[in-house]
């Protein structure tokens, strides 16, 4: 067990996506074997981004003004965008992190893919349309509808700043680690290619760019996983059951891989994850941008419905990729040294499955793949991070008077570069820390801060600006505090021998607090001001039930 | 005249309507997926003996692996079933509300 739980904990170092959450603390980095130079990896990754480069340069000369900028001018089709956010999920988490993790623990890795499909149908019922009515470039102009720009809009931008941020780090590391296995590049560089090729395609092609990367990458994946889950399945006849029995005579837990307890151990660990997997992505700022990248709510709504399809279909081919690794490379020889250590560590199980599926060509194919996803999600992020940066702060909250939209645009390029760098800096600074806590950090403080905000700025009346900055300062203290005093931190960082705080995840009490918080503050609140917020409720909710007054998309 | 506009359109029984009737639809969808995920969930943390169980004697599928498929499925049907019906119903009543009020 040690070893497979081993291999597996570094997987859960890659993730990208929200799977990044888990539950242990205690993970830690393991020595990454740098490979020989995979040619073929090589040159599909050259073609890849030269290609992205060429779309680049072609979206740039169509980004004018901040609107193309932001949401590329409201005019990416439905599929379109719902490929892109599907993209954002189909990560290299997905693909080697949660195959890993099912190669490592079995059946409790699923809950990593079932929470993003409970969460999206729900942020289709109860969002998706509004925030298309309401929006215009970031999901903080939802929220600060009808509250007090400045101070709704600063705390909202240091919950959204934080998420991306830490999610970032997560990205950097992931793909650092990623190039350093594909490849044989040295971490550090590979971080700075990965940084500079962000930084192009934000800062010259903007949403327009980031949303074709995010689309290229999507299809492919779409396509080579379906490839490596055909061939698996065509092993076993197509019957399923035959490929869960051939995974338990093959793993070590045996029949335990097919039920619960071998990852999460205790009802309060399960329950976190699952709050957190389901609401963190409901609060996730470079997701909720894409809303604004449609014509109208119509087309949110149909972006909405592409992205959980493609996502749904993606995690059962995962499924079924996760057990047929189990069963094709697990103890296979031809994918461990001579200590009997697997190729590469446990991040490289669903590649090895892909070689065994594909040869050597399918190989390079994938690894090309999987790391234009993590590319493609960096730019996401950094595009989500520059608009919060130059729309939500610089001209919404501390710039006094109009502000251009040339100087807006200014302001998200040069924030791009100070993303860029930063991510570059803290990426080589957390090279050997514990990426998955990071990436789970990000998630926690999405459900208790982004979330509540925005969920009831869109549903409840009687909130204000007192009570929704009472509740986002209420998540983010709670949620950074608690994980720093839980086992993640106080235990497996700081070096004590018991933590303060005993689960891994905040979000079981942190996201609860912030709602009680928005509720108590905003009752407690008989300001004027916060009488006229609560009667501006009819205004916003007419135009997030009808779209009267929402500006007209353009065109391209 | 803003003010009034929205009042207008708040008092607008076509407005009504189409509140009440998205209200419930949407909630009843979210109930469903909630309620499903959350049996899974709670499942796994409370009820780890049922979800071992296999499906049939001999088999290898579990209800905990059933059941993660199914949410997965199901979340893919709602939103299908739903996009279906806010295409066919729900746009028909905004449109209607909108020409009624003189914006479109």
């Amino acid at each position: 067990m040690s070893k497979i739980s081993k291999a597996a904990f570094g997987i859960f170092l890659l993730l990208s996506f929200p799977a990044g959450a888990f539950a242990s603390g205690s993970l830690d980095l393991g020595e990454v074997d740098r490979q020989p130079l995979n040619i073929t990896a090589i040159s599909m990754f050259f073609i890849f981004v030269s290609a992205t480069l060429l779309i680049t340069w072609w979206a740039a000369r169509k980004t004018k003004t901040r609107n193309d900028f932001y949401a590329a001018g409201g005019g990416i089709k439905p599929w379109q965008n719902g490929t892109a956010i599907a993209g954002d999920f189909m990560s290299a988490a997905t693909f080697l992190g949660i195959t890993g993790a099912i190669y490592g623990f079995g059946f409790d890795a699923l809950i990593l893919a079932v929470g993003v499909m409970a969460a999206w149908p729900v942020i289709l019922f109860m969002m998706a349309e509004k925030l298309r009515n309401l929006g215009s470039y970031t999901f903080i102009d939802v929220v600060s509808y009808r509250l007090e720009k400045k101070p709704i809009r600063i705390i909202s931008a240091i919950g959204s700043l934080s998420v991306i941020i830490f999610y970032l780090i997560a990205q950097m590391v992931g793909a650092g680690k990623l190039i350093e296995l594909l490849f044989g590049l040295d971490y550090d560089f590979a971080v700075v290619l990965v940084s500079f090729l962000m930084i192009c395609y934000v800062s010259f092609g903007g949403m327009l760019a980031t949303t074709w990367v995010q689309l290229i990458k999507a299809i492919l994946l779409l396509v080579g996983g379906t490839f490596i889950a055909f061939m698996v399945m065509k092993s076993v006849n197509f019957n399923f059951e035959d490929l869960l029995a051939g995974a338990t005579r093959i793993h070590p837990k045996g029949n335990a891989i097919l039920a619960p307890g071998l990852w999460l151990k205790s009802p309060t660990a399960v329950i976190s994850i699952g709050l957190t997997m389901m609401f963190g992505i409901m609060g996730l700022p470079h997701i909720l941008m894409r809303f604004f990248t449609v014509k109208d709510a119509k087309d949110a709504r149909k972006s909405v419905f592409v992205a959980t399809s493609l996502m749904g279909y993606f995690y059962l081919l995962i499924i079924i990729i996760g057990y047929g690794a189990i069963v094709y490379v697990m103890g296979n020889p031809d994918y461990y040294d001579a200590s009997g250590k697997l190729l590469g560590g446990g991040n490289m199980v669903a590649l090895h499955l892909t070689r065994y599926m594909g040869g050597n060509l399918m190989l390079g194919f994938m690894s090309a793949v999987a790391f234009a996803t993590i590319l493609a999600v960096v730019a996401g992020l950094t595009l989500a991070g520059a608009a919060t940066i130059a729309h939500d702060l610089y001209a919404k909250a501390f710039k006094s008077g109009p502000v251009t939209g040339a100087e807006e645009i200014r302001v998200s390029r040069r924030a791009t570069f100070v993303i860029g760098a930063v991510s570059v800096v803290l990426g080589i600074a957390f090279e050997r820390q514990n990426v998955a806590f990071v990436a789970s950090l990000a998630l926690a403080i999405a459900a208790s801060v982004n979330f509540p905000i925005l969920i009831m700025s869109l549903y409840w009346r009687g909130m204000t600006t007192r009570g929704a900055v009472a509740g986002g300062i209420v998540g983010l203290l709670l949620s950074i505090g608690l994980i720093i005093l839980g086992p993640g931190v106080w235990t497996a960082v700081l070096g004590y021998d018991r933590p303060v705080f005993p689960d891994i995840y905040p979000t079981f009490y942190s996201m609860p607090l912030a709602f009680f918080a928005i509720w108590l503050f905003s009752v407690l609140d008989k300001t004027a001001r916060g009488e006229r917020e609560k009667a501006r409720f009819d205004e916003q909710f007419v135009r997030s039930e009808t779209g009267i007054g929402i500006s007209e998309a353009s065109n391209h | 005249m803003q003010q009034t506009d929205t009042e207008k359109c708040l008092n607008h029984p076509g407005f009504k309507r189409l509140v009440r009737v998205r209200g419930r639809v949407s909630l009843w969808f979210s109930v469903m997926i909630t309620f499903g995920y959350g049996l899974y969930v709670f499942g796994i943390a409370f009820f780890p003996g049922v979800m071992s169980r296999t499906v049939r004697d001999g088999g290898s599928m579990t209800y905990g692996i059933l059941g993660a498929v199914a949410v997965i499925v199901a979340g893919m049907i709602c939103s299908g079933i739903y996009i279906w019906w806010a295409n066919r119903h729900f746009d028909v009543l905004r449109r209607d509300l909108l020409k009624d009020l003189g914006y479109e």
